[in-house]
């Protein structure tokens, strides 16, 4: 037997060389590079590099210029405070290279503590529910679609261990006070994890209650905990109420739960096509896992016997599929569990039930930790101990190698077009780009995002939405429309671009002409050049060509002016 | 010797990260085009006009195995374009019947941000009203897009086949020997 700190730091390394292979080559180029497949890691370097000059109202007007955007109903708080605490020391670009990275390691280290202290695995064993946790088909999907702060999760078992001694009979007010903060910790990390967590809780009070024996002190100090922050972020939501503008067609609440739902192919694994049309929601359940719970009745003595967890894995699973039974995403409307929601016709908020799986992978993860424990125990000689060896590899493989991340993302350059240093400091930027509607959907959420990742370098202002997917609603798209009408028109009319743009606020126009089709390409850069003059500046680094425009005579400061210009634009466009 | 490992991890953890000097306005990219040709159509060819970093570039495709990496007459036509990195290119794809002019099919915006090597695919689909073209997922060789989109799923319940008889055939065995 290693000395503890021995098997953690192997423990750690295992976990480390997973994380770095299935990220791969994020790790190879630090800094410069990064693995995602869709748009959502761009919005979330923006909103890192936002983070710092984020107050307490939870508002900032580096996005949605004039107007500003609410963050009360941002995905993660934690990531907001994380990003104003940390973001000023190491930047926002190592902040979320760190999540990618080590988010994984802590959240496979947590998920091995709990394994061997509560579910009775022993190392080396016990990393099989690291592996398992940290690197389901969830994380993947985390990885893929750049909600990368899921990948920090070690909040979830840390209330299991802290949850379970807890309601114990030798539970300590302590144990309850931890709970309650690793509760909280999942709730800002994500509503989702807060939904995941709630479960947990209450199936270890369930659990408790059946049992006897548990104390109320431990109970009242994770209500001391957890309560105040439950409230906080309910009270937040509650206020953000109407801030999130109209949801696009895209995005009514059949299709959003339907999208957002586990497929019995994607339990099982992922095709491409998965990854082209259904943004990479893969939720397997991790196969070495899986297969040593399911054989636990049999291995497992009766008073660690782990029927009840599995009935609950049995159950998210059920869950997860959400209001219909799909083979694939495109076939089959049998009926299922949340059909009632899609009943309903306004967004239920419940958008992602393949979630729920987070869980599912926990409790397979550790109690296949304790399977294979025993099975090592009974192992006699080299050949049998082999064996029960391969089991760690076969782990490490299903979670670093077989959901083949490197190939089915892309490694993403973090580079920033040099030309937007041009702009002048202190004034918004109109990125003017295509709508991309039908079919293009992705395409208006990835250079919407792309662009507002650039102020991460550039801190000027802009009129994109940066967090959320209803860009149609955002100022960027209203301004655009009106300056794309007035450039293509048969009768040009360039003299009134500069001085509406200026009262606006706005000290340059970013125009990206490999993003729009001929003519419309050569029309509306003939049409800046008229209304506004040659180009400021001009890049074709960082992969996107850009030319910055500059508008003479904005200032910046009379946001109110700012404001009324905007308003005096939407009534005359109609909107 | 008890701690051979320690260096290994120090190694890992201390090294300055290994930099390849990546940068994106000198990092070549390549760009790689399939085109899917229905069953029963006969193509004379096929080209993509892009727009790259504000150049206009032309790419013929093949499919008689002189392409890059084209397997001759397997129904997908392939074509390269080289040059520095991207995220997004403005294609038209265009096709030519026997007999008859090259006519666009489609233009679109399309996303091509991998650092170094992107690949694009359509799929030719015969209409009534002629021939029309979607993005596809990939296309691969011999017509078998269903089949090859299937393959990681295919693979998957390999593994987990696999990984069942494995543990089973363990347990069998580690019972016979606790009850020796």
């Amino acid at each position: 037997m290693k000395a503890p700190w021995q098997r953690h730091a192997l423990t750690l390394l295992v976990l480390s060389a997973a994380s770095a292979a299935w990220s791969w080559p994020t790790a190879r180029h630090l800094g410069e590079v990064v693995v995602m497949r869709h748009f959502d890691l761009w919005s979330l370097l923006w909103l890192v590099g936002d983070a710092p000059d984020i107050g307490l109202d939870l508002f900032t007007e580096q996005s949605c210029w004039p107007e500003g955007q609410s963050l009360l109903r941002s995905d993660s708080l934690l990531v907001l405070i994380l990003g104003g605490l940390l973001g000023p020391l190491v930047g926002p670009d190592a902040l979320v290279l760190g999540l990618v990275l080590l988010g994984p390691v802590l959240s496979g280290w947590a998920a091995e503590h709990l394994a061997v202290a509560t579910f009775g695995a022993r190392w080396p064993w016990s990393i099989i529910a690291g592996l398992a946790y940290a690197f389901c088909g969830l994380a993947a999907t985390a990885l893929l679609e750049g909600h990368v702060y899921f990948l920090l999760s070690p909040w979830l078992p840390l209330l299991a261990r802290a949850g379970l001694a807890a309601a114990g009979p030798q539970g300590r007010p302590r144990d309850g006070a931890v709970a309650g903060l690793m509760w909280a910790l999942c709730l800002l990390s994500t509503a989702y994890l807060g939904v995941v967590a709630t479960l947990l809780v209450l199936v270890i009070l369930g659990r408790a209650a059946v049992r006897g024996g548990g104390r109320p002190g431990p109970l009242v100090a994770s209500a001391a905990v957890a309560l105040p922050v439950g409230l906080a972020y309910v009270a937040l939501f509650a206020a953000g109420a109407g801030t999130s503008g109209p949801a696009p067609l895209q995005e009514q609440p059949v299709h959003v739960l339907r999208a957002g739902s586990a497929t019995l192919a994607s339990l099982a694994g992922f095709t491409p096509s998965m990854d082209a049309a259904q943004h990479s929601i893969t939720p397997w359940l991790p196969r070495v896992a899986l297969v040593l719970a399911l054989v636990s009745p049999l291995v497992l003595p009766r008073r660690r016997a782990a029927t009840g967890w599995l009935l609950l894995v049995a159950a998210l699973v059920a869950a997860s599929l959400g209001p219909y039974v799909d083979v694939a995403g495109v076939s089959g409307q049998v009926p299922w569990l949340m059909v009632p929601l899609t009943w309903l016709q306004r967004d239920v908020l419940f958008h992602f039930p393949a979630r729920l799986l987070w869980l599912a992978a926990l409790i397979l993860g550790v109690v296949a930790a304790a399977v294979a424990t025993r099975l090592a125990a009974r192992a006699r000689g080299p050949g049998q101990r082999l064996a029960v060896g391969a089991l760690l590899v076969f782990a490490w493989l299903d979670a670093a190698v077989l959901p083949a991340l490197p190939d089915r993302g892309r490694p993403n350059p973090l580079a920033v077009p040099t030309a937007y240093q041009a702009t002048p400091a202190g004034l918004a930027v109109l990125e003017l780009a295509p709508v991309f509607l039908g079919p293009s959907w992705d395409l208006e959420l990835y250079t919407n995002n792309l662009v507002c990742s650039y102020q991460r370098v550039h801190g000027r202002p802009l009129a994109n939405a940066c967090i959320g997917t209803r860009t149609a609603g955002a100022p960027r798209r209203k301004i655009t429309d009106w300056l794309s009408a007035t450039l293509l028109a048969s009768t040009p009319a360039p003299a009134s671009v500069q001085p509406r743009l200026a009262a606006m606020g706005f000290g340059a126009v970013a125009f990206h002409p490999d993003w729009f089709p001929e003519p419309d390409r050569s029309a509306l850069r003939l049409g800046l050049e008229a209304a506004l003059g040659s180009p400021l500046a001009v890049s074709r680094d960082a992969g996107d060509l850009v030319e910055i425009y500059a508008v003479r005579g904005a200032d910046g400061q009379d946001r109110e002016g700012h404001r009324a210009a905007l308003a005096a634009l939407l009534e005359e466009q109609g909107g | 010797m008890r701690r051979w490992w320690l260096p290994a991890v120090l190694a890992t953890f201390l090294a300055p990260p290994a930099r390849a000097g990546l940068d994106p306005a000198s990092q070549e990219q390549t760009l790689t085009f399939q085109v899917l040709q229905p069953s029963g159509v006969a193509l004379h060819g096929a080209w993509i006009e892009l727009t790259r970093l504000g150049e206009a570039r032309r790419v013929t495709l093949r499919d008689d195995g002189l392409g890059p990496g084209d397997i001759p007459y397997d129904g997908v036509w392939v074509g390269e374009d080289r040059g520095p990195f991207t995220r997004v290119v403005d294609a038209t794809l265009l096709v030519a019947l026997p007999d008859a002019e090259p006519r666009p099919l489609v233009t679109e915006a399309v996303r091509t941000d991998a650092a170094w090597a992107a690949t694009v695919s359509w799929r030719l689909v015969d209409t009534p009203d002629g021939l029309t073209a979607a993005r596809a997922a990939f296309a691969h060789p011999g017509r078998s897009v269903p089949v090859s989109d299937l393959l990681p799923l295919a693979g998957s319940f390999g593994w987990l086949v696999f990984l069942a008889v494995f543990v089973l055939g363990l347990l069998l065995v580690l019972q016979g020997e606790s009850e020796k």
